[in-house]
């Protein structure tokens, strides 16, 4: 009967696998569970629950048996801009991202048997990335990016070893695959008008790295944890390009183009992921209410360029992003509203990884602040999660002393705005 | 238990709150903030708009050679751009001439040359593959260099392409804008500016000189307008009441209706004021298809002709050339074949003078001047450049032909070298388009506060040969006869 459960919860958690979106600064996303993201994420010393495979693997030592877990985050992003082209662009252009949800998975299976060991395994989805903009073919963005979609999946199994009752370290491995899909329109130079559109779509070589997590609990009120995951470099092997003429036997210069360059190319890129390391601090003030807070450093600047190679040289692409390392402070708060019912709420302030010239159609990110509330209610061995995070972002406006920071015909110069709603659910079954 | 039921309901109406709240407006426009445009913002730097003068049309036809010394090509070369960043119509060899009679059915004929002995087409093309001859055709358009060859006042704003040319008046439907005009479609690039609603499918036959120069956003445009109004009219030897002649009234309104949505349509586009460089048009008796009176006598006075219209001013120099008169003492110079005094006075006054006045006129009132004198506005003085370049050098201004005739022992190199004008009399050569460009510099210099070098007339050369081999005993001076249909080409010029 467990293992029917078990597994009808993993195979459900596994359906739900695949996509991704931003909604954490730069492109990763820290919702690996639903009843972290109702404590604002704010987890590496608490992780007691399947999503300590992420948070903080040495939290596996302070759970009690065998416990299988499901999480759905449903992700709803929102951006819209207002701008011009150029400067000389007589008109203002705006633009929003098409409505889409995406759901990102947590799925767990964690054992501790009761000795210096517990393992567990996760499948999660710490970065991805969707932004489709409306009316694509006529977004002013176009020439960039008019949707591009990167999806990132960890399997991470790890080892806790409880060197005291107090203390336990651990290790991971983080197995990840990662899809990427690019799509945008080249202009004919002179009249400005699609002259070919490109789509760029590959699936990552597996990259393993290490991940460490430590949790020290020297008495009952306090609980401190680290978490580390280290940086990759994702591989794409001959990915697909494909170059289409816009307007095929009506514009001499897409056609020409197309039929010199090649229609279908093979092109190999390299992504880089950031490294992340939290420090966590969580503080039981009385026997029904418990806050942390986390300090969560990332090293976006890893992810300083995306090289496309192409079949044809004549098409290798360097988009530079020149990102910055960045910090986020995450705060969590857990109420014990009855024995059953546990309430929560959280609060993180996200900066932005994202230099102001790197705003652009493809991800305009900006510093952000999060508020999310959730309720875990327990039902014998059962417990249920639900979640709801706000992710406001600040606007950003990429002008600088009265000048468009990246003064190009491709580049829409002006505001972008971005909000995202997140609902989180999980079902947890301990045995 | 009921405590559990509230908190849970406490929490769907919290989320039902948060879920309804929770969408994105729209940024508000930030583009306020950014400094106005200036010309460096513009989408490219320079275009050129006009007829077979700004072409770079030489020799009675269109081709890579004359289009390389192009007067808009020497100025956007001295402005630091190139070929690929100053983009012309090119033409391959042997180009597309006006020669149409005597040649094989079938066949167009390429540019003029002198191959030793007379004037024909350098070559032929098949008319089936003339197109083939347009170098640029996978290149983007609108090109930079916008002179269309036989263009004329009307056609400014309305053609774009062979049937909606100002042509199909005259019977003769002007090709080159089916060559030159073949901008993609900018339905939705510029939401001000429609395309004409007789326009054609996408292709080759889409907007005006009009819509394409505002479709390139240039951070200045030159403007080299009205020779065609008045050209057939004139190279007919009998102007007046001529068909082919724009009224000075007509011209004033087209002209001054193109300037003006010009300068308000680049505004628009650019969103700064932009510089238009405009230019008079020469008195056409100071071009090298005409010939004084008083240098027709001195050379050809032995030959005792007589003339029609007894007060005749000024000779069809190819006409003659194109007669039996050089090898006929005392024939007669037909009517057709001068100008006389009150057909000089018409050209002069009513027609060039009038249209120059226009041109004037629509600058004063666009930039709301006043009456002032015309080197403080914008406009090269081209009328007043002829009568300097007449006083200084008369030679410059006369046929290769006739320094053939006048300097017997000199070179082909010699007379080439002599003249400022191309073969057919009425477009420069080499050096002439350079004298063109240099004025238009130093007018661009003046309006702009740019200080782009002029350019040494003396190095640009002209070979009338186009690398035809010539017969050893060919280079001899004297009098050339020309065949009635190269004159008819010459004449025809504009088309």
């Amino acid at each position: 009967m467990q293992k029917r459960i078990t597994c009808t919860l993993l195979v459900a958690g596994l359906l739900i696998l695949g996509s991704g979106s931003a909604l954490a600064s730069g492109f990763s996303i820290y919702e690996a569970g639903s009843k972290a993201t109702a404590l604002g994420c704010a987890f590496t010393a608490t992780a007691d629950d399947g999503s300590a495979l992420f948070y903080n693997a040495a939290g596996l030592s302070f759970m009690t048996g065998s416990r299988a877990e499901v999480n759905a985050v449903f992700v709803a992003p929102q951006f819209s801009f207002s701008g011009k082209l150029s400067k000389t662009d007589p008109y203002t252009s705006t633009g929003e991202a098409e409505d889409k949800v995406y759901p990102v998975p947590g799925v767990y299976y964690t054992n501790n048997p009761g000795g210096k060991i517990a393992f567990g395994i996760g499948v999660y989805a710490p970065f991805g990335l969707g932004v489709v903009w409306e009316n694509g073919e006529e977004w002013v963005g176009r020439r960039i990016s008019h949707d591009v979609q990167i999806e990132t999946v960890y399997v991470t199994p790890a080892l806790s070893f409880k060197v005291t009752p107090e203390l336990a370290i651990a290790a991971g491995v983080d197995i990840a695959h990662q899809n990427l899909n690019l799509k945008k329109f080249s202009p004919e130079p002179q009249s400005g008008e699609n002259a070919i559109h490109t789509e760029i779509d590959g699936s990552s070589e597996i990259n393993l790295t290490p991940s460490l997590g430590l949790m020290y609990r020297p008495n009952e009120k306090i609980s401190l944890g680290v978490m580390y995951h280290f940086k990759k470099t994702m591989k794409f092997e001959d990915g697909d390009a494909t170059l289409e003429p816009v307007a095929p036997g009506n514009d001499p210069w897409g056609d020409t183009l197309v039929g010199a360059l090649g229609k279908d190319q093979k092109l190999n890129a390299d992504l880089n992921l950031p490294d992340i390391l939290s420090l966590g601090i969580a503080y039981r003030f009385s026997e029904k209410f418990k806050a942390e807070f986390n300090y969560v450093r990332f090293g976006w600047s890893a992810f300083d360029k995306l090289s496309l190679n192409f079949e044809n040289d004549a098409l290798d692409q360097t988009i530079h992003f020149n990102y910055e390392d960045s910090w986020q402070l995450r705060f969590g708060f857990d109420f014990q509203a009855s024995e059953k019912l546990n309430l929560m709420a959280g609060y993180v302030h996200d900066k932005s990884p994202q230099p102001l010239v790197a705003v652009s159609p493809l991800l305009p990110d900006s510093d952000r602040n999060d508020y999310s509330i959730g309720a875990m209610y327990k039902a014998g061995k059962w417990d249920f999660n639900v979640s709801y995070m706000l992710v406001v972002g600040d606007e950003r406006t990429n002008i600088e002393n009265g000048e468009p920071v990246r003064n190009t015909t491709d580049y829409p110069f002006g505001s972008y705005k971005s909000l995202a709603n997140l609902f989180g659910v999980g079902i947890g079954y301990n045995f | 238990m009921k405590k559990l039921n509230m908190s849970f309901t406490l929490i769907a109406l919290l989320l039902a709150l948060l879920l309804a709240g929770c969408s994105l407006d729209a940024p508000s426009d930030p583009t306020g903030q950014v400094n106005d445009p200036g010309p460096a913002d513009a989408s490219t730097p320079y275009v050129a708009i006009g007829n077979s003068l700004t072409a770079g049309f030489m020799d009675s036809g269109l081709m890579k050679a004359g289009q390389a010394n192009s007067y808009p090509m020497i100025v956007a070369t001295q402005m630091g751009l190139n070929k690929d960043t100053f983009t012309q119509p090119w033409v391959e060899f042997p180009g597309i001439g006006t020669t149409t009679k005597g040649i094989p059915g079938g066949m167009v004929a390429g540019v003029l040359h002198y191959n030793g002995s007379t004037v024909i087409p350098r070559g032929l093309t098949p008319s089936d593959e003339v197109a083939g001859l347009l170098l640029a055709v996978t290149q983007p358009t609108q090109y930079h260099n916008l002179g269309v060859p036989g263009a004329f006042s009307s056609d400014l704003m309305n053609a774009y392409s062979a049937g909606s040319s100002y042509g199909v008046n005259l019977g003769s439907p002007n090709t080159f804008f089916e060559f030159i005009n073949r901008a993609g479609p900018m339905v939705g690039l510029f939401k001000n500016v429609e395309v004409p609603p007789n326009a054609p499918a996408p292709g080759y036959q889409t907007g005006s000189q009009f819509y394409q120069v505002i479709a390139k956003g240039p951070a200045l445009a030159t403007a080299w307008i009205g020779g065609n109004d008045f050209l057939f009219g004139a190279t007919s030897g009998e102007p007046i009441g001529h068909p082919a002649i724009t009224s000075a009234a007509v011209f004033a309104q087209n002209y001054g209706g193109f300037l003006g949505s010009l300068a308000g349509g680049l505004a628009g586009r650019n969103g700064f004021p932009t510089p238009i460089i405009g230019a008079t048009l020469p008195l056409v008796r100071n071009i090298a298809y005409f010939l004084d009176r008083t240098t027709f006598d001195a050379v050809f006075g032995a030959l005792q002709l007589t003339f029609e219209e007894a007060d005749a001013e000024y000779i069809l120099f190819t006409d003659f050339l194109g007669s039996d008169l050089p090898t006929t003492p005392g024939g007669e110079l037909p009517a057709a074949m001068t100008l006389d005094t009150a057909e000089v006075a018409y050209l002069d006054t009513e027609v060039i003078g009038a249209y120059n006045a226009a041109i004037e006129g629509t600058f004063e009132m666009i930039l709301g001047t006043g009456d002032v004198d015309i080197g403080m506005l914008p406009i090269v003085d081209f009328n007043a450049a002829m009568d300097d370049l007449r006083a200084e050098n008369p030679g410059a201004a006369r046929h290769f032909l006739f320094h053939k005739i006048t300097n017997p022992t000199g070179s082909i190199a010699d007379w080439a070298a002599s003249t400022y004008f191309s073969l057919d009399g009425v477009h420069p050569n080499n050096k002439g388009y350079a004298f063109v460009a240099n004025a238009f510099l130093e007018k661009i210099n003046q309006v702009t506060g740019s200080s782009w070098a002029q350019v040494p007339v003396d190095a640009f050369v002209w070979d009338p040969t186009y690398g035809a081999p010539i017969p050893s005993n060919a280079a001899r001076g004297g009098i050339t006869k020309l065949s009635p249909e190269v004159v008819e080409a010459m004449r025809m010029s504009y088309r």
